[in-house]
C-alpha cells in the first residue's frame, strides 16, 4: 500500500476533516482532534505520544489535549486503517 | 406561456390526441426531461392520462434521434395477470422490478424512471434530495423519507422558487452547476391534502392507494420552472429538512465535516465516483452555507427560505 501522505485526499474545515483513501476507497470522516494527530502523524511517521501532542497547535479556545486523548486518536485512525 | 420547443419538439399537450396515443402505444414518443430525453411506450390509458396531465408541459416529439432510456409501462406477460391485475416497468428490454398493482402504473412510471436515472447517470453526482432555486441561488434539501422534503419542496415551487428536482439532484462534478428535471413532485398521504389546501389551483396526478408508501400522488411542476428547466443553478445551501409537529421555525448551522458525511449518505452513486466524488462534495460543501433546519407550518418555512434569499443579496444586487 502507498504511503499515507500519496494515498489520502484531505478536506478540511474548522470543525473537522473529510479524508479519502485511494487505495481503499473508503472516506473517513475525522473530528478536529483526530484529523490534527492525522496531520502530525504524516509528517513525522515515528513521532510518539508526546511529540504529536506537542506537534498539535489548538485551534482557538481549544485546550491542549491529554495524551490519553491522542492515544485513543491514535487508535481509531489504525482501526480505520488511515495509519 | 408555453415552453420554448427546441429541436422539433413541442410541449406535450401540443400534441394532437391521436399523435400522441399512437406514439406512446409504438414507443414513438419521447419527452425531454431537462438534460435526459425519455422514450416512453405503453397502452395503459391511465398512464397516458397522467402523463398528458403532468408532463404536458415537456417539450416532446416523436421518434427522437436519441433517447437516454427506453421505457415502457404495461401488463406483465406471465399467468399472475390472471390472478390479480398487475403492471411492470421495462428499461431497455428489462424488468428490475416485480410487478404491482394496477392502479398504481403511474407512481410505477416515476418510481422506474427515479432508478434508470439513478442507476446509470454517473456522468452526475446524484443525491437523494429536492433542489430549489430563486435570483440565481439553488438551495439543495437531502432528507430521508418521512422529513417532509416534498412537502416542503412542493410549497416552495407553488411561491417563486424554481424546482429543479424533488428527488434526484443532479451535480455536475466538475462546476457544481445543477442540473434542473422539473419532475412531478411524489407527495404522500397528509401532505396530499396540505398542498391541496396550500394552492387549489395545482395539477395532480391521480391518486395511489395501498403503495408501501400509503396513499400518494404526483403534483405537477410548475409551469415557470418546466419552462426554465434547462437553465443550470449554482447552490447556495444545503439545508436538512426536518417536520416536527408544532416545532417553531429554526435554521440551525451544521458542522461542516458532518454534513459532508449527511450528504455522502444520501448520495447515490458517491462511491461510484471514487475521488470524483469526494472532491466534488468537498468544493459542494464548501460553496454552499449548511444548516439544519426544523419546521412546521409552510408559510413559516417559507418566510425562513425567503429570508434566505434576502440575506445573500449583495450591495450589488440592489444597483
Amino acid at each position: 500500500m502507498p504511503p499515507a501522505a500519496e494515498r489520502l485526499a484531505w478536506k478540511r474545515w474548522p470543525d473537522g476533516s473529510a479524508v479519502f483513501d485511494r487505495a481503499l476507497g473508503h472516506t473517513h470522516i475525522l473530528n478536529c482532534l483526530t484529523s490534527a494527530v492525522l496531520h502530525a502523524k504524516l509528517q513525522a511517521p515515528s513521532a510518539s505520544v508526546e511529540r504529536i501532542r506537542e506537534m498539535i497547535v489548538p485551534a482557538g479556545n481549544e485546550a491542549v489535549p491529554s495524551l490519553q486523548e491522542i492515544a485513543e486518536s491514535l487508535t481509531e485512525l489504525q482501526r480505520i486503517e488511515l495509519l | 406561456m408555453t415552453p420554448v420547443a427546441t429541436d422539433g419538439l413541442v410541449p406535450l399537450e401540443h400534441l394532437s390526441r391521436d399523435v400522441f396515443r399512437v406514439g406512446l402505444a409504438e414507443g414513438r414518443l419521447a419527452l425531454q426531461i431537462g438534460p435526459l430525453v425519455v422514450r416512453v411506450q405503453t397502452v395503459l390509458p391511465d398512464v397516458a392520462h397522467y402523463l398528458r396531465g403532468v408532463y404536458g408541459q415537456h417539450p416532446a416529439c416523436i421518434d427522437p434521434s436519441f433517447a437516454d432510456f427506453t421505457i415502457e409501462v404495461r401488463k406483465p406477460s406471465n399467468l399472475r395477470r390472471w390472478f390479480r391485475r398487475q403492471v411492470e416497468f421495462a428499461v431497455e428490454g428489462e424488468t428490475p422490478f416485480e410487478p404491482l398493482p394496477r392502479s398504481q402504473a403511474p407512481a410505477l412510471f416515476e418510481w422506474g424512471l427515479n432508478w434508470s436515472i439513478a442507476a446509470s447517470c454517473h456522468q452526475w453526482l446524484m443525491v437523494h434530495a429536492a433542489c430549489l432555486e430563486r435570483n440565481g441561488h439553488a438551495v439543495i434539501l437531502p432528507a430521508p423519507p418521512g422529513s417532509g422534503k416534498s412537502t416542503l419542496c412542493a410549497a416552495l415551487s407553488l411561491r417563486g422558487w424554481r424546482l429543479l428536482s424533488d428527488e434526484l439532484t443532479l451535480i455536475d462534478p466538475s462546476t457544481l452547476a445543477l442540473h434542473g428535471l422539473a419532475r412531478p413532485i411524489n407527495l404522500k398521504n397528509q401532505s396530499i391534502d396540505l398542498i391541496r389546501s396550500f394552492e387549489p389551483s395545482a395539477r395532480w396526478g391521480p391518486l395511489s392507494y395501498d403503495t408501501t408508501k400509503g396513499v400518494i400522488t404526483h403534483l405537477a411542476a410548475p409551469l415557470h420552472s418546466v419552462e426554465h428547466v434547462r437553465q443550470k443553478a449554482q447552490p447556495r445551501w444545503l439545508v436538512f429538512p426536518r417536520y416536527v409537529a408544532g416545532a417553531e421555525p429554526l435554521l440551525a448551522p451544521r458542522n461542516k465535516a458532518q454534513t459532508f458525511a449527511s450528504f455522502v449518505q444520501n448520495a447515490f452513486n458517491y462511491s461510484v465516483l471514487g475521488e470524483t466524488g469526494f472532491d466534488a462534495t468537498g468544493r459542494l460543501i464548501d460553496a454552499c452555507d449548511c444548516f439544519d433546519f426544523e419546521y412546521s407550518k409552510l408559510d413559516d418555512a417559507i418566510e425562513v427560505f425567503d429570508w434566505l434569499i434576502e440575506a445573500s443579496r449583495s450591495p450589488a444586487d440592489d444597483r
